[in-house]
This record gives structure tokens, C-alpha cells and sequence, in this order.
């Protein structure tokens, strides 16, 4: 099979999982600042650590050449703090307007045309980037915690204790908070510490009533028919981003849906292309393996629809405003501005311990705090 | 299918501006000296260089021929790397020039108070994006 097949039907494996968990990280991030929900966001996580441990495996075994690690700088928070902002404006990241424009609606397609847009705009001032732009803001090469003295698993398995202690405490002391746990007198430790107890206690009864619930006999029509737990997804994430590092590379998506773009201006005409110095450098002369997964999603995603009834056309309403589009544009931009979307420095960056990726990440989630606080506002 | 040694991004980096010879792009007077071998010409005319600059990928080699269409010689270092470059009268001179990995603009003089050109170290990984792929 060749790699673009491979592509394809990886793609297909990406869509599917997104669409059936309903996987947005902009969802993710304003259902948890808002409501502290973690229903979404713990299967990103999953598909997250999981996916740090496989690719720890990779490393060790010389799959670190296809890892993307870019230089890092002050441009990965500026570009990911526009792109938080965006997702959140736009009420989806990259990934999940690709999945709702694959499941008919035209809201999101404005998003997407939006996203072209941002591509556009900053293609035009390409030239300038280099100099103006990523070199006062850069702070060093690109590289990745595997790169540490010690063995890339063990700075993996390291890792994902930290998030899941983390995410014990969050989740813990969220739990404690509503159930009015919290004794007023407790110490900041010992609040820390019960929270963590708390939490993992929390982890290790949703995941025993999680395999319980998918030991005892699965229904295929149920699954095909009815959203998916986005744990299970996140599993599906990490088994697909595993298969593909081991036939081509890591998973991104702003740059090849960017090599769709370029293609699809330079087959109007080269004139149109070469307007654009920002997609005539982009211009991948022909389908690339990364364009592929970016086609296999929208496939995947379409096919998860369909099975699940929930395809249907839908145009936009007026009512909506212009938010999509001027999300959209602002995803687009901060997309180039980082480097990365919300896959490429959240999920694969942070996967993949790359410096670049975490710091666009952290990018990323200030700006949909600061975009969630700004839109979502208690009205007085 | 086994793990595939791709492009780390140097050599991504250098695939994608490979198609301009590892310069991003040469500004200034008759800027258009690079071609697909990572090779650049400058050319010293009456103690001014030709280009003005040139921007190359930081991290990267470049090969550089100096061209001195003088009729005296001309002595060339960098603030950069140990580079100290004798160029005749009328002769041209090779050097493989390392760029720093430190994106910025690092100067190549000439002894005497004549000219100097700059190279413009840029981050092309970043500017290049993650779309890296289409470039295989």
C-alpha cells in the first residue's frame, strides 16, 4: 500500500474518533473554564499521554527524525494565544470545523472559509515574517524532552505521571469544591494532597465503570448509531497517531490543509498562486502524504455521520453573525503565526515533549481563557 | 512498513528551500545569485558587494564564491565564524559558510574599509510552518 493510502486510511481512523467523540479543544477548554468540565478535555488527554508513551517507543527506536520539532520562541504564545482566541470565537478548533463541515453544516464552512482567509492574509506578508517577525521573537532550536540524558520512555512514563497527578488534583479538588469537602482551616498542602487523593480515587472508579462498561458486550449498532465516549476516542487517536508515525510521521494539520489551499490557487492559474508568496511557498506540486490524512478525515468523518444519522446540510443562519468567519480568519493566522493549530502543537507538540509545541500550547489555552472570559461574560 | 527517517527539520528545511539553493532570498542590487546546489555568488565591484544580503536558513550550509572583479585583492571575515577569505584580482574564491543557528544578521567585511555584505539567518522551520511533508 502506498503511503498516501496509508494516508488515507488514517485519515479516515482521525475522522471517525473526532466526530464520533464529538472531539473539539475548543469545547474542551470553555466547558472547562466555565462549568470545570473535563468530559472532553480528559479524552484529549488520554489520546495525549497515551500517544507520549507510543511515541517514546518511536524515539527510542529512531522515529525521532520524523518528529516536527521547529525553533521555539515568543511567536509560538503570540500565534497560539490568536489561534485560542479564534477557536473559541469561532465556538470550534481546526479539527472539529473539519468535522462538522464533513457533517453537512454551513456554519462551520464559514469557519473553514475564514481559516483560508487567515492563510491568505498572512501568505501576503510572508516575506517579511522571517525577519520582522520569527527572528526578534526566537529563543531557541527546536527540540524534545526524549532528548534528555535519559531514556525517552522513562521521560514519558515520568510525564504522564505528572498530568495524571495533575488532573487528579484539578478534578479532585473540583469535586471536593461542589461536594463541600473543603475545610476553610486546611492547609494549602493537605487541601493539595486530599485533592489528589480525592481525584485519583475519582480516575480509578470512571475507569473501572469504563472497562466494566465495554467488557460486557459491545453493540455494534449502538456504537455505530451513538456518540462515543471521548475516552474512547482518545484511545482511537492514540492507536492511529501510533500506525502513523510508523509509516510516514507525526500528525498535523494547519500546514497540509495549507498545501490544499496552495494547490487548489496554484490549479486556478500560478499567477494567483505566486500573489501569494506565503502559498507559493507552500505549494506542494501534488498531493502530499499529510494532505492525504487531511482528505481521510473529512472521509472518516463524513462516513461517521452518515452511520450515525447525523448528516444533514445546513446553511448558515444570519442570526450567527460574523463570528465563524472572523474566528476562522483569526485560526487561520494564528495558525501561521505560531507555527501550528491546536493538532499540531497540543496534541502532537505536546505528545512528542517538543519545546515548540508546549509553548504554542500553552498559547493556545491562554487565548481561549482569555477569549472564554471575554465572550462568555456573566451579563450584569 | 518500517519507521521512516524523515526529514529532520534542517534537512526538511533545506528540502523545502532547496528549490532556491538554501537562500531564502537574496535582497539588494542584482539579487539573484542563488541556484540548486546551495551555492551563491558575490560578486566585489569597486569595494561594494553584490548582493547586499542574502537570507539563508539558520543552521545551514551554504557555499559561497566570492567573485572579485577588482583589480586589487580583497580580504573578507565574518563576525560569525572563523572565515578569512583572500579573493585576487579578477579571481573567484570558494567557501562553504556555516550560517549560525541563531537567527539575526551577521556581517561579512572586507579588510580596508571597503564593503560588506550581510547574511539574514532565518528561522525557516518556523516560517515554512508544519506543512513540511509536501516537500517529499
Amino acid at each position: 500500500m502506498s503511503e498516501l493510502a496509508f494516508a488515507l486510511v488514517a485519515g479516515i481512523g482521525f475522522g471517525v474518533c473526532f466526530q464520533k467523540g464529538r472531539i473539539c479543544y475548543a469545547s474542551a477548554l470553555s466547558d472547562f473554564f466555565l462549568f470545570r468540565s473535563s468530559r472532553v478535555g480528559g479524552g484529549i488527554l488520554l489520546a495525549t499521554v497515551l500517544t507520549t508513551l507510543t511515541w517514546s517507543g518511536a524515539y527510542l527506536f529512531g522515529g525521532g527524525a520524523s518528529f516536527w520539532l521547529p525553533s521555539w520562541g515568543v511567536y509560538g504564545l503570540f500565534g497560539g494565544a490568536l489561534f485560542g482566541v479564534g477557536m473559541i470565537l469561532a465556538g470550534a478548533c481546526l479539527t472539529s470545523t473539519l468535522w462538522r463541515v464533513a457533517s453537512g453544516s454551513g456554519q462551520y464552512a464559514l469557519v473553514l472559509a475564514g481559516g483560508v482567509v487567515g492563510f491568505v492574509l498572512t501568505g501576503l506578508i510572508h516575506p517579511w515574517l522571517g525577519e520582522w517577525y520569527f527572528t526578534p521573537l526566537w529563543l531557541g532550536t527546536g527540540t524534545t524532552a526524549f532528548a534528555l540524558p535519559v531514556s525517552a520512555p522513562v521521560v514519558a512514563i515520568a510525564f504522564v505521571g505528572a498530568v495524571v497527578l495533575a488532573y487528579a488534583a484539578v478534578t479532585g479538588s473540583i469535586r471536593r469544591h461542589f461536594e463541600g469537602e473543603i475545610d476553610e482551616d486546611e492547609s494549602q498542602i493537605a487541601r493539595f494532597r486530599a485533592s489528589i487523593v480525592v481525584g485519583l480515587a475519582g480516575l480509578r472508579e470512571g475507569t473501572k465503570r469504563y472497562v466494566q462498561a465495554r467488557t460486557s458486550g459491545i453493540d455494534l449498532e449502538r456504537v455505530l448509531r451513538r456518540p462515543w465516549d471521548p475516552r474512547t476516542s482518545g484511545i482511537g487517536i492514540a492507536l492511529t497517531a501510533t500506525v502513523w508515525i510508523a509509516v510516514s510521521g507525526v500528525w498535523t494539520v494547519s500546514g497540509p490543509l495549507e498545501g490544499w489551499v496552495a494547490l487548489a490557487f496554484g490549479t486556478v492559474s500560478i499567477d494567483v498562486l505566486d500573489a501569494v508568496p506565503g502559498l507559493a511557498a507552500a505549494y506542494p506540486g501534488g498531493v502530499s502524504p499529510g494532505m492525504g490524512v487531511i482528505a481521510g478525515f473529512l472521509a472518516g468523518a463524513f462516513l461517521a455521520a452518515v452511520t450515525s444519522g447525523e448528516f444533514a446540510l445546513e446553511a448558515p443562519t444570519r442570526s450567527i453573525g460574523v463570528s465563524p468567519v472572523s474566528g476562522g480568519v483569526l485560526m487561520g493566522v494564528g495558525a501561521k503565526l505560531a507555527p501550528g493549530c491546536n493538532v499540531t502543537n497540543l496534541y502532537t507538540g505536546v505528545a512528542s515533549l517538543s519545546v515548540h509545541g508546549i509553548v504554542a500550547g500553552i498559547g493556545i489555552v491562554l487565548g481561549a481563557y482569555a477569549g472564554t472570559r471575554i465572550l462568555f461574560r456573566p451579563r450584569k | 512498513m518500517t519507521l521512516r527517517r524523515r526529514q529532520f527539520l534542517g534537512v526538511l528545511v533545506t528540502g523545502a528551500v532547496g528549490g532556491t539553493g538554501g537562500c531564502l532570498d537574496a535582497s539588494g542590487p542584482g539579487a539573484t545569485t542563488e541556484d540548486a546546489g546551495h551555492r551563491t555568488t558575490v560578486t566585489i565591484r569597486d569595494g561594494t558587494f553584490t548582493p547586499t544580503s542574502l537570507e539563508i536558513a539558520a543552521g545551514h550550509d551554504v557555499t559561497v564564491v566570492f567573485e572579485n572583479r577588482d583589480n586589487r585583492k580583497h580580504v573578507l571575515r565574518s563576525d560569525f565564524e572563523p572565515l578569512d577569505v583572500t579573493v585576487p584580482p579578477g579571481e573567484t574564491v570558494t567557501r562553504q559558510v556555516t550560517v549560525p543557528n541563531e537567527p539575526g544578521d551577521y556581517e561579512v567585511v572586507c579588510e580596508g574599509g571597503d564593503g560588506s555584505f550581510e547574511l539574514k539567518s532565518v528561522p525557516a522551520d518556523v516560517l515554512r510552518g508544519c506543512g513540511y511533508d509536501s516537500d517529499e
